[in-house]
């Protein structure tokens, strides 16, 4: 007989609320009855959302629960990882999460607790790295890698063979052009179009007329080239 | 009483040229951070009185030169901050330690220069001084002597206080429509901080300053150059975050440490923690590039959420500096030749203090 299982959902923000109020289409998109509960953990901020998890998840069992965590981008997704990583350690498989409308190429790999909009479009190629969370009506071309801890607001774009690196935030409505890199740690946050490929630690935001970097005193200016993607 | 400066000193075109060339290319000017040009080759580049400068680490060697090519004059480097040889992207000019050619790519098939000639070609040099993590620069050939604009206490605590600095930075320029003397009185004017940053500084800030210091030091009376640059301390409210265990710290208390350094910089520091070097680089009379730099203390161990961590502090000043920002570019679209001219009170003494300096080196012959 098959064991039944719980699904958690933890965190806060607009994806949790989302998931929250549409739970049964999502428990039945998750592909089998394996799952029988969908159990919420609602957070009232990322403050202190690392005590909150470990005393909610403590109370659970691993071997029949698995987590989603949804953490809107906070602090490039560090506070999501802070949960997902969490929950991880606890012995917890985390699952990810597509919305019923988006397609998703058969050929394209998906990592954990990642999230996919409404209206979403993943192309065939495409790489998606763990606990990276994909807006609705977000469009991924033809051999897209998108690294862990990623996020892509709504309505974003991102153009054939272009790869994106960890904990890079892409704000709503913003189209980043084909074959070009985004290196790690980098925030774009004015909607338009971007054709050239960005370090890591660029920061275009509307409080800054001028683009900020992060400097280090190894060398400035790596741009990332490895893809993660979990199981 | 009333201040020295006129409003013209705010708005007047030639006066603005006469800072530069008494002002900042005589006094010794803040330029960048040593702890990220330690290793071979990196460099960082900067703009001083409309001089280009670039500043190169030669095998541990830091040298400050002008940042153009001897060739066709392009910029031997173009980034804030980089790693790479002292060379020229244009035409493949490299250069050594003393400024001197170090390579011509086809110089004898396309150029043809005597050796002779090519050996007295030579990149302006700057003088150059090193303060803990602190880098200054001096355009004037005869410099001044150091100590004589910074005393010898105020650069210890320099030293001591950026010997704290992390590797890892985060910058960025944002222009503003007022002259920059305006940006360095707004920071030594603590009054303003409750009516200016009511709900994002003032909250930090453990007690109100509602009264005049009565011990103000260097003394008042005292207006050698060095008197304008020093250093403050007051409590503030900090919130603990996982990460503060994680650095190490300069000093240890909730404190928030200011350094006003003559003539444009003002560095300051969270409780040892945060550090912001904000500098106001005049562009014209009413217009100036405020230079942001912020890192945190040294990591003990790797923190991975650093670039968020600085990203997050970075956002936070601006949004305070954006407060000013509003405040005196009304200030400045409002100055005219008719003006009257700044009346200060007790507190002010500071300020009373940089515009006599200020026009003691403004009124010196050159």
């Amino acid at each position: 007989m098959t064991q039944r299982h719980t699904l958690v959902l933890i965190g806060c923000g607009n994806i949790f609320e989302t998931i929250a109020f549409n739970s049964l289409t999502f428990l039945s998109n998750l592909g089998s009855s394996d799952f029988e509960d969908l159990k919420l953990i609602r957070l009232d901020s990322t403050d202190v959302a690392v005590i909150i998890a470990n005393e909610q998840l403590a109370l659970l069992n691993p071997a029949t629960t698995a987590v989603f965590t949804a953490i809107d981008q906070n602090a490039m997704n560090y506070a999501r990882l802070e949960i997902y990583g969490r929950a991880r350690i606890l012995g917890f498989k985390s699952k990810t999460l597509i919305h019923p409308s988006a397609i998703v190429a058969a050929d394209s790999k998906v990592g954990e607790n990642c999230w996919i909009g409404a209206g979403a479009v993943v192309s065939s190629g495409v790489k998606i790295g763990n606990n990276t969370f994909i807006g609705a009506h977000t469009r991924l071309d033809y051999g897209v890698n998108i690294s862990a801890n990623c996020w892509l607001g709504a309505g974003s774009s991102i153009g054939n063979h272009t790869s994106i690196g960890q904990h890079v935030v892409i704000g709503a409505d913003i189209n980043i052009g084909s074959a070009i890199q985004i290196g790690r740690h980098c925030s774009i946050d004015i909607p338009g179009h971007y054709l050239k490929s960005l370090a890591e630690g660029t920061f275009i935001d509307a409080l800054f007329p001028a683009t900020a970097h992060i400097y280090t005193s190894k060398s400035s200016h790596k741009v990332f080239t490895k893809i993660e993607v979990g199981n | 009483m009333y201040s020295v400066l006129s409003a013209q000193h705010y708005t007047d075109a030639d006066i603005f040229a006469e800072e530069q060339r008494k002002i900042f290319s005589t006094l010794w000017i803040f330029a960048g951070c040593a702890n990220l040009i330690n290793q071979p080759d990196a460099f960082l580049t900067r703009t001083i009185a409309d001089v280009p400068i670039v500043i190169q680490n030669f095998a541990g060697n830091i040298k400050a030169f002008e940042n153009q090519c001897l060739h066709r004059q392009a910029p031997l480097q173009q980034e804030t901050y980089g790693r790479r040889p002292l060379a020229c992207r244009y035409h493949g000019w490299s250069y050594d330690d003393i400024g001197h050619i170090k390579n011509i790519p086809h110089q004898a098939a396309l150029y043809q220069f005597n050796p002779d000639a090519q050996h007295r070609l030579c990149l302006r040099e700057f003088a150059l001084e090193i303060i803990g993590n602190l880098i200054f620069i001096n355009l004037n050939q005869n410099p001044m002597p150091i100590a004589q604009q910074f005393t010898d206490a105020f650069r210890e605590q320099l030293a001591e206080v950026s010997a704290h600095f992390s590797d890892q930075m985060i910058h960025s320029d944002i222009s503003a429509a007022y002259n920059w003397k305006l940006n360095f009185e707004n920071v030594l004017d603590y009054n303003h901080v409750a009516f200016v940053h009511p709900r994002s500084f003032k909250p930090l800030l453990s007690s109100a300053v509602t009264s005049v210091a009565t011990e103000v030091t260097p003394p008042i009376s005292d207006t050698s150059l060095s008197t304008l640059s020093f250093a403050t301390e007051s409590a503030i409210k900090i919130e603990s975050q996982p990460w503060h265990t994680l650095v190490e710290r300069y000093k240890d208390s909730d404190s928030y440490y200011n350094f006003f350094i003559y003539p444009n910089v003002n560095f300051i520091s969270l409780g040892g923690l945060v550090f912001l070097i904000q500098q106001y680089e005049p562009i014209s009379p009413g217009k100036t590039n405020v230079i942001f730099s912020l890192m945190t203390a040294h990591e003990k161990q790797k923190i991975s959420a650093m670039p968020a961590i600085l990203w997050g502090h970075l956002k936070g000043e601006k949004r305070v500096l954006d407060e000013d920002i509003v405040l005196l570019e009304a200030l400045q679209k409002s100055l005219h030749a008719g003006s009257q001219r700044a009346y200060h009170g007790a507190y002010e003494s500071q300020l009373q203090r940089v515009a006599e300096i200020y026009s003691r080196i403004m009124d010196t012959p050159t």
